[in-house]
């Protein structure tokens, strides 16, 4: 292995895994953006979407603690930017009892995502404190009790965030190349963090808790290092979501999006950034191939009847058997590995049934 | 009166709630999956009572019964019994699978809009004690709380499978070492929970009279946070649990001043979340439920 020593090599080293994920990525956004509108309307989503699985990736594949509770920072982020971004005057008219402080500042989309991030990272913080103490079912359950808690107090909460209805006004200027851009900041932050003594320490303890201690890893501090960068990346996410769509409610983001973005880096690969990322893209053309085919459409000149409903049928069926079967996810959690070079992972042995 | 009023409803509610949180907590007891699709077992069995519409009404519950065993018995045979020893949190992640699949099933037989039945319309209705009024379907629901319950309770302490299933909940491997046939067990813990979820499903639409696909997830939600506060992987701890949270509910209801009200599910969850941090295993846990090193 000596000739490997080469800095040089050990750069492409390094870099091949995120750059072959990002490459790709944009011939395909770029293909996209030949079809039309609709089509790259449909693109952005899926974007958006990956921005949220990578941040969901980020923590509960490096730390191996479940949690279907992410989606409320995307809330929290998606309210943080849509009250800096929605027009001054068109705010006055839909959020009329807003507090002074939030009604009359204005900020460009960059500017109020970098904000939705920050807000999202410091409500992840200040949850991250309580929660991270505990793992297994204690943390699944809390999870969800935060998406609740959020959820509650987004659809009551009225002079702020509209309450109930849905908040409109939000301009719609996420386009798909922007989109993507996003996205590869996303996955370059969690690529360098996976690959940082931060990101090493918390796969360890994900490995073997014990082990982790025993080595001096404070497993506690390094959950909450990577819940804070996943709620930030989730706050991007959910700025993203509100000016790509321009309206949204709290229901939005409740157990359906928990649903998509979780199925997504399951069949994916829990446990790798190749795995989220081939994961949210291999299901959104699988569910938009299924969509089309449910309403009468062809795709590449093949049509075939589905029935209304059965693509969800199905997705959860192959949901079931990846768990079961295959419960690495397609890409077997693995990253993408400079040609000929040995993988260095070896999978988590209490992660397969039966064992 | 309105504080004898208010609990009379408190024990009402906790009686539904106590149904919801046994059926999750005799499954998490055996099996250690914290059972995320019991709410679809409940949806199941109510859009059955909808089919049976026209069906006498004995015939309907009996139905409904039938349809929670049978989707509790089929998801233990068909997905959780080739996953036996998994981590929590993939089964946790499994059962969630398992809801989705369930829930598209309804959405593809019965459609994802609102549907609303006459079942049981007259118990809605309020009955005159003195100064009391009672809606019946808080009664009914006492009443029949009180016989599973109690019904439970025989199973579990007179009969030979229930102690095997106490053996179980306790520590699966020894029980099995000793003797206890642990797809039986499996078997009737699905089955006591599915039975659960249809009595819950029937006094559920006969109460709110409207269905939706995701009708079980609230239901669910709330059990959850019974079973964590009375201990999880304790039955009776769970049924204490779901009284307490009926009480609670019940009681900031009334007692939160106007302009809170609205975050009374913010400030329950809440604690649901400082619960967990401080008592991770529950208020009251079992005592096998600590893992050593």
């Amino acid at each position: 292995m000596n000739d490997h020593q080469h800095p040089v090599y050990r750069w492409f080293v390094a870099v091949w895994p995120t750059a072959g994920l990002i490459a790709p990525m944009g011939m395909l956004v770029a293909l996209v953006s030949l079809g039309n509108a609709s089509l790259g309307t449909i693109g952005t989503g899926a974007l958006v979407n990956l921005v949220m699985v990578v941040g969901l990736q980020t923590f509960w594949g490096n730390s191996g603690v479940l949690s279907f509770g992410h989606v409320a920072f995307v809330a929290v982020g998606a309210y943080s930017a849509a009250l800096l971004t929605i027009p001054v005057t068109t705010r006055a008219f839909v959020l009329p009892h807003l507090p002074e402080l939030l009604a009359n500042k204005e900020t460009s989309f960059v500017v109020a995502t970098v904000v939705a991030a920050v807000v999202a990272a410091v409500v992840a913080g200040l949850v991250a404190l309580p929660m991270m103490r505990l793992s297994g079912t204690a943390a699944g359950i809390a999870s969800f009790a935060l998406l609740v808690v959020v959820q509650d107090i987004a659809s009551n909460w009225s002079s702020v965030t509209g309450g109930l209805g849905t908040l409109t006004g939000v301009p719609t200027d996420l386009t798909l190349w922007r989109a993507y851009a996003w996205a590869v900041v996303v996955i370059v932050v969690a690529a360098v963090y996976s690959r940082s003594r931060f990101g090493k320490r918390l796969r360890a303890s994900r490995e073997d808790e014990v082990a982790a201690l025993a080595l001096g890893v404070k497993v506690v501090r390094e959950r909450q290092v990577a819940f804070v960068l996943s709620g930030a990346m989730m706050g991007v996410g959910g700025s993203m979501y509100a000016h790509w769509l321009g309206a949204f409610g709290p229901t939005d983001f409740y157990i359906d999006l928990t649903r998509v973005i979780t199925v997504m880096l399951i069949i994916g690969g829990l446990r790798s950034l190749s795995g989220a990322v081939v994961g949210t893209v291999v299901m959104s053309v699988v569910v938009e191939v299924l969509n089309r085919w449910e309403s009468g459409q062809s795709v590449a000149f093949v049509s075939i009847p589905v029935p209304i409903g059965f693509s969800n049928l199905l997705l959860s069926l192959v949901l079931v058997l990846i768990l079961l079967r295959r419960p690495e996810g397609i890409t077997r959690s693995r990253e993408l590995s400079w040609p000929g070079r040995k993988q260095d992972v070896s999978p988590a042995a209490n992660s397969v049934p039966g064992g | 009166m309105t504080l004898l009023q208010n609990i009379i409803t408190a024990v009402s509610v906790g009686g539904l709630y106590a149904l919801f949180a046994l059926g999750i907590a005799v499954i998490y007891g055996v099996a250690g999956i914290i059972n995320f699709a019991h709410g679809h077992f409940i949806a199941v069995a109510a859009y059955l009572v909808l089919a049976l519409n026209d069906v006498p009404m004995p015939l309907a519950v009996l139905g409904a019964l039938a349809a929670g065993v049978l989707t509790a018995v089929a998801t233990e045979r068909g997905v959780f019994r080739f996953a036996r020893g998994a981590d929590p949190g993939t089964l946790l992640v499994l059962a969630f699978a398992v809801a989705l699949t369930i829930e598209s099933v309804i959405i593809l037989v019965a459609g994802s809009r609102t549907v609303s039945t006459s079942f049981g319309s007259a118990l809605t209705k309020p009955i005159h004690i003195g100064a009391l009024s009672i809606v019946r379907i808080d009664l009914v629901t006492v009443v029949v709380a009180a016989v599973l319950l109690a019904g439970l309770a025989l199973l579990l302490n007179r009969t030979r499978v229930g102690g095997q299933l106490r053996a179980a909940a306790e520590d699966f491997t020894m029980a099995r070492l000793v003797g206890v046939r642990s797809d039986l067990v499996m078997m009737v813990a699905f089955a006591v929970s599915g039975l659960l979820a249809g009595a819950g499903a029937v006094l559920l639409v006969a109460r709110s009279g409207t269905l939706t696909p995701t009708m079980g997830l609230d239901p669910v939600l709330v059990s959850f946070v019974a079973v964590v506060i009375g201990g999880l992987g304790s039955l009776s701890g769970a049924a204490a649990g779901a009284f307490v949270l009926g009480g609670m509910t019940i009681a900031l209801q009334v007692l939160l001043p106007e302009d809170v009200r609205p975050y009374r599910d913010a400030i329950l969850y809440g604690l649901v979340i400082a619960t967990l941090t401080f008592r991770p295993q529950g208020l009251l846990p079992s005592a096998n439920e600590r893992s050593r090193v």
